[in-house]
């Protein structure tokens, strides 16, 4: 099985969970929308336990500083 | 003057403020190129003809007695059509919405009613501002008034093309991933992504609530500024609002003397640019430098890290936000955008935290990199506008960078390639430093001459 037929095979289970079954065609379409998503980030590569957690809810500004 | 339509939004406001304009002369002349541009470019989903020239009508009594309420009095505008507005309907070009009227403006657009501002119309959108250009919406997508064949780019399709094309003097757009700057720089315009906070998104439609940012789209950066005092600020019905310092944008034309650039290595070869649009940044970098500016460059992380993470955060979200519909009636929405909200539900929690967790280091990283320059020079795209539907995701861009880390960054027009199609570049700043950005955009519009040439391969009397 390639990596994209292993990763539609994953979607249709998800899909399954939400109660929906798209259409094969929509179902490839969104295993090639997930296999552009990075797996681990570079920052969390070179820095696994030092980069700061998320500070306060996400909805928060993510910029700080400035004049 | 031969169409005020043509005007830039301060030529128009300074003519009017001085009674050489009417108002009502100038959204008629607006609503006069709609009547005859708009039906190749497909810019505007709803238009506001009769609402226009009621309000031009009181703008012009105000004139006449002196009550001015400022610069954007009298000034007609475009929303894009997920910005709401209280009465008009509201679609985010999505059959879901078809039929939607709010009740209640956005904060954005209640500002600039406020300031005086005509709602001339609402422009077109990919579907909820996620789907890319498809021809599968209730609303057909927005055409470049460059060169019909092209695309405008998106999400803000159709306001970038409304202002191109001169068919009202500034628009609202918004930017997840470079939806304002885009559209902006491939439909030949001004388009600032404003820092994260500073304006309010109260009463648009979300699309990533960490990512998501609403600004002006105009002719020129100065236009820009007008419309960002009168919107820019803190919103109690928006909690991602900021109370930063008050900026001042009058000071757009203060120049750039003494300012540091950073120049992101090895950008352009990452985007295999375009030999046309690297020539024409060159000339732009060269303006500043001319003017007073010096130039350095600098070092930021892989443009893939911030493109991943901005992609899966902004699906994820996109995904909470629609669930329910797309759950409840994924036929009402289009086979792009229900694709990529419905991607956003495959991804796993522990990968959306990660994802955030490396956002802070990207955020970190260029705020290192800030600290020793004060405005960053960057490209926008390899390219020039794509051929129409060319192509469902375009690659070779540099957006998303600055919605990771929320700062400022101005999408501005530095030419044109030999085909005649525009080119842009992008300059960020650091947080709630927006008036300086602009400041800069002003000074590569001077200096390519950029903004002497209008779109008019839609329009039937010219082209």
């Amino acid at each position: 099985m390639t990596a994209l037929a292993d990763l539609e095979r994953r979607v249709a289970q998800r899909m399954a969970e939400f109660g929906i079954a798209p259409d094969p065609a929509t179902l490839r379409r969104i295993a090639e929308i997930v296999a552009t998503f990075p797996a681990v980030g570079e920052g969390l590569r070179r820095h696994p336990f030092a980069v700061e957690p998320l500070a306060g809810a996400v909805a928060d500004a993510p910029v700080r500083g400035g004049r | 003057m031969s169409d005020p339509a043509l005007l830039t939004l301060a030529e128009a406001s300074q003519a009017i403020g001085a009674g050489r304009l009417s108002p009502v002369d100038l959204v008629e002349a607006c609503l006069a190129r709609i009547a005859r541009i708009d039906p190749q470019i497909h810019a505007f989903v709803t238009l506001c003809r009769e609402g226009a020239l009621k309000e031009a009508q009181a703008s012009r009594c105000r004139a006449a007695e002196g009550r001015r309420l400022g610069p954007l009095d009298g000034i007609p505008l475009a929303m894009k059509d997920i910005v709401e507005t209280a009465g008009v309907l509201t679609t985010g070009n999505s059959a879901l919405f078809a039929d939607r009227v709010p009740e209640r403006s956005a904060t954005l657009w209640a500002r600039l009613e406020a300031a005086g501002a005509i709602l001339i119309g609402k422009t077109t959108t990919w579907e909820f501002a996620l789907g890319g250009t498809a021809f599968d919406l209730p609303w057909p997508p927005a055409r470049n008034p460059w060169d019909l064949s092209r695309d405008t780019g998106g999400s803000s399709s159709g306001s970038a093309a409304a202002v191109a094309a001169g068919l009202c003097a500034g628009a609202i757009g918004t930017d997840t991933g470079g939806s304002i700057r885009v559209p902006a720089g491939w439909c030949g315009c001004a388009g600032l992504k404003p820092t994260y906070g500073l304006v309010s998104r109260a009463g648009i439609y979300p699309l990533s609530h960490t990512l998501d940012h609403a600004g002006p789209i105009c002719w020129t950066a100065e236009d820009c500024a007008l419309v960002m005092q009168a919107i820019a600020g803190p919103d109690p019905r928006d909690r991602t609002s900021r109370g930063a310092p008050a900026l001042d944008f009058g000071t757009v034309r203060d120049g750039v003397r003494g300012l540091r650039l950073g120049r992101w290595r090895g950008l352009s070869d990452t985007l295999k640019t375009d030999p046309a649009v690297a020539a024409n940044m060159e000339r732009a970098v060269a303006g500043l430098v001319a003017a007073g500016a010096t130039v350095t460059e600098v070092d930021l992380p892989p443009l893939a890290e911030f493109d991943g993470t901005c992609q899966l955060i902004s699906r994820v979200e996109a995904f909470v936000y629609h669930r329910a519909n797309l759950l409840d009636h994924p036929d009402l929405f289009g086979a792009e955008s229900r694709a990529r909200m419905l991607a956003g539900g495959v991804v796993g929690a522990a990968e959306y935290i990660e994802a955030q967790r490396n956002r802070t280091w990207l955020i970190a990283e260029v705020e290192r990199v800030m600290q020793g320059v004060d405005l960053l020079v960057c490209e926008l795209s390899g390219s020039t506008a794509p051929e129409m539907g060319g192509a469902t995701t375009y690659g070779r861009l540099a957006s998303r960078p600055f919605n990771v880390t929320g700062a400022p960054a101005l999408s501005v027009c530095t030419g044109f390639d030999a085909a005649g199609l525009p080119t842009a570049m992008q300059i960020v700043g650091r947080a709630f430093e927006d008036d300086l950005v602009l400041r800069a955009g002003h000074v590569v519009e001077a200096a390519t001459g950029s903004r002497a040439r209008r779109a008019m391969a839609a329009d039937p009397i010219t082209a």
